[in-house]
């Protein structure tokens, strides 16, 4: 811990870690945001754009007090600094830079896709810049400039201030972007024009603090203020990055990265972000199918749940219990209950490595490898895991990507999956409706579900419901435990409280 | 010290001033050239030769007017890290020519104060950046260099001591904001010219993050007078507080332009006058910038204002690099710092919002003015753009230097600006400047 000292803010005492910079010791103690567009925490300091100017009392070189704004973002914090945010001075200059900003801003707004979260928006309304003094035209620049697959560039709107060219030396270690030309004929472009590159492009929407880069796939797809946002955690690999979630008239329409200093930063893949697909996927089950030799017939969800227990106990310690590592520590909990009452054991799939980048994506695919072994599930590899399902009398197989992975498919390919042995009598929680299964109760996505899952590191991390799942769909913890009581014959089995539909909390 | 100009003493242009000198290594050294630098390596300590220049007073002649020694003193000592000297050349002030001469009449003085500069800073390199439009100065300057590593007054072992110096030229691509010293050592560096935020200041984290000195050229040719006639015979030219002789670049619409050695303190009027022959086609003096553009202008009521750097900044402007551009009775104001304006907007390098985007606003309403469309609101807006990309809220001085002579123009002329917008705006009744400000989106 660097040493405290006395500064004040606004005429207000605090302690501050000496060396720390203005910018966020102010909004720490104060939870004052000064407005700032180049500075970004996790990126290295410019101090270009000049937004973040206060004053500042300390002593000058000669010891002497001296009074002068100065660049929060740069300026660090010592002992019997005196700052203020709100003296004319300051608000002058913050106000100046504004207006430059703003000159040739196209004021789209309207039409812009970062409107309602753009700090470019929200700073001139906190700083009360409201009057342009240009008669000349605006500038006319590029107004869709496609920098690969996922970002397209709206020159008019940037205001260069280059965090997404620092973006790439810092997080993937090379540059993609740079500043071409010089002055106000600057402009940010990737040299020759190539287009921009790997897993980490969408994080630029994320950073741009302006409309300038934006997500080719949620271009004009929702207005974030109509969004429903919430913090959750990405599950697709064993990272454990933290999101939010944004749900729009019942579909997700985008997961961004949310700040977690000891997982992911401020950043995610674009991996983890794009796969929208498969959570909207359509053709969700709602109920619990049972496969005869007749045909499909579907069965009344606590039926079908009496009818898995007796399947079950009938096997009792020949039943086969396989998580996928996308259960949650809940549903993990739930399955070492009823290996318990089964007196057998409880397993998890460990999916063969893929995909792993070296930054922030694994090679581990699946949030909860770690948690669900720390539980007692004991790990499975694929071949090992069809090997005991086709060998099995019973089985049951619960979780969110379980069949791709256990099969070693891509799990982002949707539901074409070549046939599986599934030995006699095999009982799957999933989202969707396999062949092969007697009985298939209906599953929930991750966006869906509320649990805690364990990332490589051990940090235990929260899922929380984005959306609701199909009607009268529950959590698959309560499934689980609801099965597992049944199992041991609970005499509440029949009126477990928490099998009811899951559902965003009111 | 009101010195006459002509009894001044030479100290940079002597040899220059002497017929047929051609600035070889061998005429150099026939009047008495390195053997300062010998004296310097074989007979002297760093901090002498640091205490000499500063009882001297010599200030830095790139602009900013720092006493050279007291930079000198600012480098570590006994760092265990390699010292550099930079000398800056990239002269691309408008209306600054005068190390131009130094360079190509004279390289071997540059080379021999240079040397004797890292010497008393402990750098065993220097590397001269020289202004990309600079092809035969720099020619001069290599070809300077070569004579004086064949001669053993460059390289290894200097003089039988353990001493050593290498120099090398470094041509810049062609951008104003390299001459400014962060953005040198960037562009030194291999990389973009952009100004470095200070601190941390050059001297502690220079070029490839090591202690670092940066010198203007005539700065350092001024080490070998000071040590070959002493700080007394410097401090008896010029003024108290700006000692010694400066080269004054003259252009404009005078006789005689060109590069004068003068004593720091000579008037402006002596200069146009006597100096340089008085106005060209006997026209009157309407107003000079004094040191360069970036400095600012000052109306001819204020020629008997003397080059110096305390007698220049009682009057709201600064030295700068002597660089005075002379404008004469015919001269439209408003025009002279469209074209002005047209330059920084050319050459910001544009990392700093208000100076990239003030900048082309800046030429956007002087252009306008020029051309017959001011509107009421110009001259207003004008002066709180100025206000809000000056006054040290930008990495670096350009802004500020670029506000110079937008204030002094709209401060001595402000009859011209009025009478122009009204001329486009006959509607107006009275001065533009009390017009309520017009809302635009």
């Amino acid at each position: 811990m660097p040493e405290t000292v006395p500064i004040t803010i606004n005429d207000q005492d605090f302690e501050a870690p000496a060396g720390a910079p203005l910018i966020d010791v102010i909004q720490e103690l104060t939870g004052e945001e000064v407005p700032r567009f180049c500075y970004h925490r996790d990126l290295p300091v410019v101090g270009s754009c000049r937004m973040c100017q206060v004053e500042v009392e300390a002593p000058g070189p000669g010891g002497a007090l001296r009074k002068a704004l100065a660049i929060s973002c740069r300026t660090p914090v010592a002992k019997g600094m005196k700052i203020w945010t709100q003296t004319p001075a300051a608000q002058t200059a913050r106000k100046g830079v504004l207006e430059f900003l703003l000159k040739d801003h196209p004021l789209d707004c309207p039409i812009c896709d970062k409107a309602g979260e753009c700090p470019l928006q929200n700073f001139t309304y906190q700083e009360g810049q409201s009057e342009g003094r240009s008669v000349d035209p605006r500038r006319k620049r590029r107004k869709r400039v496609s920098l690969g697959d996922v970002i397209v560039l709206d020159e008019e709107r940037c205001v260069l201030c280059s965090r997404c060219v620092r973006f790439f030396p810092e997080v993937e270690g090379r540059t993609q972007l740079q500043v071409l030309n010089m002055g106000n004929r600057s402009h940010i472009g990737t040299f020759d024009n190539q287009p921009l590159q790997g897993n980490y492009q969408g994080n630029l929407a994320d950073i741009c603090p302006v409309g300038a880069l934006t997500l080719k796939d949620f271009r004009f797809q929702a207005r974030v203020w109509n969004t429903h946002s919430v913090p959750s955690t990405c599950t697709r690999c064993s990272r454990g990055c933290a999101v939010m979630v944004d749900a729009y008239r019942g579909r997700l329409v985008r997961i961004r990265p949310r700040y977690d200093a000891k997982v992911n930063r401020s950043w995610m893949c674009d991996f983890g972000r794009f796969q929208l697909q498969d959570l909207n996927l359509p053709g969700r089950l709602s109920g619990a199918i049972q496969e005869q030799q007749q045909g499909l017939r579907e069965l009344p969800l606590e039926q079908a749940l009496e009818t898995a227990a007796e399947n079950l106990r009938a096997e009792a310690s020949q039943s086969f219990l396989l998580a996928s590592n996308y259960a949650t520590l809940e549903v993990g909990q739930a399955l070492m209950e009823l290996a318990k009452s089964l007196q057998t054991e409880a397993y998890f799939l460990k999916p063969s490595a893929w995909g792993g980048d070296g930054i922030l994506r694994t090679d581990d695919p699946g949030p909860n490898s770690f948690g669900l072994q720390e539980l007692g599930l004991k790990a499975l590899a694929p071949d090992q895991a069809r090997e005991r399902l086709a060998a099995a009398e019973a089985s049951l197989l619960v979780g969110e990507k379980l069949l791709p992975l256990l099969l070693q498919q891509d799990p982002t390919a949707g539901s074409t999956l070549p046939p599986i042995d599934t030995g006699r009598t095999a009982i799957l929680v999933d989202t969707h409706l396999r062949s092969g299964f007697a009985l298939t109760l209906p599953g929930l996505t991750w966006a869906e579900t509320q649990g805690r899952v364990k990332n490589l590191d051990g940090h235990t991390r929260i899922l929380r419901p984005a959306l609701p799942g199909p009607d009268g769909v529950p959590q698959t913890h309560d499934l689980v435990q609801s099965l597992c009581a049944r199992v041991r014959r609970d005499p509440d089995a029949h009126s477990t409280p928490n099998l009811q539909p899951s559902g965003m909390p009111v | 010290m009101s010195q006459s100009f002509q009894d001044s003493p030479k100290f940079l242009t002597e040899r220059l001033l002497r017929d047929g000198y051609g600035g070889t290594l061998a005429e150099y050294r026939a009047a008495g050239g390195y053997e300062q630098w010998r004296r310097a390596v074989t007979s002297l300590q760093p901090a002498e030769i640091i205490d000499l220049v500063k009882d001297s007073g010599l200030r830095g002649r790139g602009g900013a007017g720092f006493p050279t020694g007291l930079k000198w003193s600012f480098m570590p000592k006994d760092s265990g890290k390699p010292h550099y000297l930079l000398v800056n050349s990239d002269e691309s002030e408008p209306g600054t020519f005068k190390d131009r001469l130094l360079l190509e009449k004279d390289p071997h003085l540059v080379l021999e104060g240079a040397a004797i500069s890292a010497f008393a800073i402990g750098a065993r390199t220097i590397y001269i950046y020289v202004r990309g439009e600079y092809v035969y100065p720099r020619e001069c300057l290599d070809r300077a260099i070569q004579e004086a590593y064949e001669a053993g007054l460059l390289g290894q072992k200097l003089f039988g001591t353990d001493w050593s110096l290498d120099i090398y030229t470094h041509p810049g691509a062609g951008a104003y904001i390299c001459g400014e010293e962060t953005a040198l050592m960037e562009s030194l560096e291999g990389k973009r010219g952009h100004p470095r935020p200070k601190p941390p200041f050059p001297a502690g984290y220079g070029a490839w993050g090591q202690p670092t000195t940066i010198n203007n050229v005539e700065t350092v040719a001024n080490a070998r007078p000071i040590l070959e006639h002493g700080a007394g015979a410097f401090r008896s030219v010029g003024t108290k507080n700006s000692p010694g002789t400066i080269l004054v670049g003259v252009s404009g619409h005078v006789n005689r332009p060109g590069v004068y050695e003068l004593p720091m303190g000579v008037p402006v009027r002596t200069v146009v006058d006597q100096v340089c022959g008085g106005m060209r086609n006997g026209k009157a003096l309407k107003a000079f910038y004094v040191g360069g553009s970036s400095t600012g202008l000052l109306p001819a009521k204020d020629a008997d204002v003397t080059l110096d750097h305390d007698a220049v900044r009682e009057r709201g402007v600064m030295l700068g690099t002597a660089g005075l551009i002379v404008m004469d009775e015919d001269t439209s104001i408003i025009r002279a710092t469209r074209v002005l304006a047209d330059f920084y907007d050319h050459e910001t390098c544009g990392q700093c919002s208000q100076c990239r985007v003030g900048m082309e606003w800046s030429y956007q309403i002087i252009r306008r003015i020029e051309e017959g469309r001011g509107h009421p609101s110009d001259l207003k807006t004008f002066a709180d753009l100025i206000q809000n990309f000056s006054g040290g809220k930008t990495i670096c001085a350009f802004a500020d230097g670029a506000a110079m002579p937008f204030k002094t123009a709209l401060l001595h002329f402000r009859e011209e600006w009025e009478e122009a917008i009204r001329r486009a705006n006959p509607q107006m009744a009275d001065s533009p400047s009390e017009e309520p400000q017009t809302a635009g989106t």
